[in-house]
Parts: C-alpha cells; structure tokens; sequence
C-alpha cells in the first residue's frame, strides 16, 4: 500500500520533467504538467482538474518565492494521489494575485474529491517543508534523471519531523 | 532560550508550515530550542499552551493575520515578522527577535 503522505512514493517517473522547454506563459505551464498526469492516467479530465487547480489559484498565490511553484487542486476527476514536477531551466514567468515571478522548479499536487482536508494539507505541508532545504533545491537543480529527484526528496523527507 | 513562535499567512497554508519549518531549522544545532503553533485553514496545529508561552523567553508572530486566540500571550512581549521575510531568512528573525526583545 503506497504510504499517500510521502512525496517520494507519489511522484512518479512518468509525472516528472526535468527539461521543460518552450514554455511561454502560465496558463502554457500549467496545461502541460496537467497533461502528464492525463497520460499517466492520474486524472480523466484535464478540463475538470484544471478548473480545481484555477479554482485554487483564485484563492492566493502558489508562487512561493525562490524560483518556486507548488499549483494542487483537490477534484474527483484524480484516481490516484500524485505529484508532478518539472523543471524549466529557462524560467517561467508565473503571475498571481500579489505580481508572482519566475519560477524553475514546479511541483503539480493532483489530490482526489475524497481524500479529507487533513490528509490534503499533510500532503501539502510536506512539499512545503522540504522547499525551505537548500540542499534540496540545489539538489532539484542538479538531478539529471528521475531517480536523482526521487533520491533528492528522500534525503530531504529525513529531514522532517 | 526557550522560544515560542506562530505562524500564519493570509495567502495559504504553505507558507505557514513553510515559515514553521525556517524557524524550527534556524535553531537546529544552537542552545536555543523552539516550540512552533501553526495557524491555518484546518485550525491550529502545534498548540502552544499557556504554560509553554508563559515559560518562554521569547515571542515570535511569523504572520500576516490576526492570531488566534491571542489572549495566551498577554503581559508577554511579542516580537512580530512577516511570514515571508521568516521564510528565506529564519537565521535573521530570530537574531532580529532576540535583539528587539533586548535579549
């Protein structure tokens, strides 16, 4: 049974891009990490998901500073708990509410209709936790393939309480 | 030193565990040692009780909102930040802290 509140065992090598390229804009960013998760079978409607993960960005930015975005939505189209992540080494402009900035390092959260608020913001809270390791990010920086990233957020999930 | 801090931001809960996690990593390692509420969307986790904000030599507010329950920390001296600056930079709120408390 897949512990659904460590990050290592819900990113999965399909859900991760190391070498994102030729993004222009948010909404471009957004619409292509969804569509990993549509080919990883994480959702079934990438309209459904992208209408939680906007409803979400209404509610305050998911630009955390530090060339960092951690966009979730929380929709019954997710089967499956997942997290995506891609970097863009080019950087992406990425607006919100408050101006927002460039980010590089993007974690996508697909959370499904019936998981519990508590369990959501334990998965969340998580994520959150490891951003502020350097070693982590530099870590992200560095990794060249899926199991650099894996390896990265085990030795960062140590770190935890 | 006995620290006691709340963290809180208006813009979501990341942030909170985020600026919690900064502080909770500055003292690592140091003679001080820390005890960290935070405040968000789910309630409040971490509880500080009476007892540990009165036992404690300092008050840290990481946040942007108003504190809940914030009768706990009458008659203490609080230090406030914004949970953004305590992010990037724990080390230096709590220096910051400390000099401000005249600590």
């Amino acid at each position: 049974m897949v512990n659904q509140f460590v990050i290592s065992q819900v990113i999965r090598s399909d859900t991760v891009d190391l070498n994102l390229t030729g993004i222009k804009s948010k909404e471009q960013l957004l619409d292509t990490m969804i569509s990993m998760f549509l080919k990883a079978g994480v959702i079934e409607s990438r309209e459904k998901f992208l209408e939680a993960i906007y409803e979400r960005e209404a509610l305050g930015p998911t630009y955390m500073d530090n060339c960092i975005a951690i966009p979730h939505g929380k929709s019954m189209t997710v089967k499956t708990p997942c997290v995506a992540f891609a970097r863009c080494n080019e950087g992406v402009f990425y607006n919100t509410q408050l101006g927002g900035g460039i980010v590089k390092l993007i974690f996508m959260l697909a959370i499904p209709g019936e998981m519990s608020g508590e369990e959501y913001i334990r998965v969340l809270s998580r994520l959150a936790r490891l951003l502020i390791y350097e070693d982590f990010i530099a870590a992200l920086y560095k990794a060249e393939t899926y199991d650099d990233v894996i390896a990265a957020i085990k030795e960062g999930e140590k770190n935890l309480s | 030193m006995k620290i006691v801090a709340v963290t809180s931001c208006a813009t979501g809960i990341a942030h909170s565990y985020m600026a919690a996690e900064a502080l909770t990593k500055a003292v690592k390692g140091t003679e001080d040692e820390i005890k960290v509420e935070i405040q968000g969307a789910m309630g409040i986790e971490n509880r500080l009780s009476k007892q540990e904000i009165a036992d404690a030599d300092l008050v840290i507010w990481a946040v942007d909102v108003g504190v809940r329950d914030k009768d706990r920390f009458e008659g203490k001296n609080v230090i406030q930040f914004g949970p953004y600056e305590t992010i990037w930079d724990a080390k230096k709120t709590i220096i910051e802290a400390k000099e401000k408390a005249g600590l």
